[in-house]
């Protein structure tokens, strides 16, 4: 994404503001997620830093990439909204973790930018699963339910969902390999 | 040089021990992360978007809104018809028939007086004699199902009429597809041995396959295409699965129709030489199936009842 989109979106052209949205929405909310915020929170604040970036238009200035710009823009709201939740004692440690987080900036902004890309393996991989580990594995993980009531339902045992589940586990461990570094990243935030 | 390698190198290290150490919990929390982002309607947050900084002009706010009920409006959310089964004697030369009908993701299993088994599959219908005579063996088929014949030691052929195409056999493994809404009549032969008739200005052609041997009859011009099969596919679907292993998308499309009994809408161009691989039950839920095929292929596809139109994201 150029500087060129950056000028695009100062002078109010709204078909390049709307093309950067739905481009980079899901991977900001993503990464406001691992941040650690609730899914409404994470959801206002992407909203939020796209609201403030198109208000203030006028006073910013095409100097780097846009994406560079909407990135920084989010991370520093999400900090925002959980210093906000956090007391004086945490947020000392949040300071201390700035540092880092500036450090790994790059890194965890991958996230982002590559998140549609890990959408698709991450979905490529529950289509490759057999039908039955992929029933259990959606059970458990979207429908919330327990092993044992996973068991009753599709009538097996205990035992085979939770080996649906580690084997599902396995795969995606597997699958999702060449993202695993960006999970790392966050992890260090 | 030699320190940025070694550099490299060790952080490569580095790396490969933290990916070891993920926790199962952290790859967890991760994986719902990932779930819950793909799941966001984008579109839907742009509405909203475009509400919040648009308060400015009202009048396009008022416009959002109708835009926002005729949207509503337009959920259209609909249930596969019931599961039904007809089963109807009607009497032709003292010969009673069953016909057995299928409808949507529906799978049978049927045995035929003759000890041959049948697997139909949805949206099929299969009509024969409760008493083979004459020396010949015949079923009506239209749509698709899967014989395995038994070989009779009188040699008596077995013959599936589908439409304009006869397959003949003595005993073998084979798959005929020749639904109505096609112009296409294939089949694939699994084991054995299979002649294919088909009429012709003087009289009838015949064909022989072998095995792994797939071939399409094209019922408006007449002419047979040969092709290699995938002999796995047949024998994993009639154990009610759907597998695609890296199968052309248009392929794919193709089965889910005549599964759910829908129609696909498609550009055929941008399609052809993109595959899928896949594992799905046939009576898997199609919500389900699209979901996820739309977000692993990032296609986009809209549902109005019956109809699906597929496009690139």
């Amino acid at each position: 994404m150029s500087k060129e989109v950056f000028e695009k979106i100062i002078s109010g052209d709204r078909k390049t503001f709307e093309h950067v949205f739905k481009r980079y929405f899901k991977g900001m909310y993503f990464y406001a997620l691992n941040f650690g915020l609730d899914k409404d929170t994470s959801r206002e604040v992407v909203q939020s830093t796209f609201v403030k970036i198109w208000e203030r238009r006028q006073y910013l200035s095409p100097h780097s990439e846009f994406e560079n710009y909407l990135f920084a823009s989010l991370r520093n709201n999400c900090l925002l909204s959980l210093r906000e939740k956090k007391n004086k004692l945490e947020l000392e440690e949040l300071r201390e973790n700035d540092k880092n987080l500036i450090q790994q900036e790059e890194n965890t902004f991958e996230s982002i930018s590559q998140f549609n890309e890990l959408s698709k393996t991450y979905h490529s991989s529950l289509a490759e699963m057999p039908d039955q580990m992929r029933k259990v594995f959606i059970m458990s993980r979207e429908g919330g339910l327990t092993y044992k009531e996973i068991g009753r339902k599709l009538n097996i045992t205990v035992n085979t969902v939770e080996t649906h589940i580690r084997r599902a586990l396995k795969k995606l461990k597997n699958d999702l390999k060449d993202f695993l570094p960006i999970l790392l990243f966050l992890l260090n935030i | 040089m030699s320190t940025k390698e070694n550099s490299n190198q060790s952080s490569k290290n580095w790396q490969d021990a933290n990916i070891a150490s993920i926790s199962d919990a952290d790859f967890n929390a991760w994986l719902d992360n990932i779930n819950e982002a793909s799941s966001v309607n984008v579109n839907d947050e742009w509405n909203k978007l475009n509400a919040s900084i648009e308060t400015e002009r009202p009048i396009a706010n008022g416009r959002n809104i109708a835009l926002w009920i005729a949207r509503i409006a337009a959920i259209i959310i609909f249930a596969f018809t019931s599961y039904t089964t007809i089963i109807y004697f009607s009497t032709k030369k003292e010969v009673n028939y069953h016909e057995l009908s299928l409808k949507n993701g529906q799978q049978a299993q049927l045995s035929l007086p003759d000890g041959s088994k049948v697997w139909l599959y949805a949206n099929s219908t299969i009509r024969y004699p409760d008493q083979f005579n004459d020396g010949i063996r015949a079923v009506e088929l239209t749509g698709e199902a899967f014989f395995v014949v038994k070989h009779q030691k009188t040699n008596t052929p077995f013959q599936v009429k589908a439409g304009k195409l006869t397959v003949e056999v003595l005993g073998t493994r084979f798959n005929v597809s020749a639904y109505k809404n096609s112009e296409n009549i294939e089949t694939a032969l699994i084991s054995g041995k299979v002649k294919l008739s088909i009429p012709e200005k003087n009289g009838l052609k015949s064909i022989t396959m072998k095995p792994s041997e797939g071939a399409i009859f094209n019922t408006s011009t007449g002419k047979i295409q040969r092709k290699q099969i995938n002999s796995s596919y047949y024998l994993a679907r009639k154990e009610g699965k759907l597998i695609f292993d890296k199968t052309p998308l248009p392929e794919v499309f193709k089965q889910l129709e005549r599964n759910y009994g829908i129609r696909i809408i498609y550009n055929h161009l941008a399609f052809k030489d993109r595959t899928f691989k896949a594992n799905f039950a046939i009576d898997e839920d199609i919500n389900q199936v699209f979901n996820i095929m739309q977000k692993a292929l990032d296609l986009k596809i809209e549902r109005k009842e019956k109809v699906i139109s597929i496009k690139q994201q």
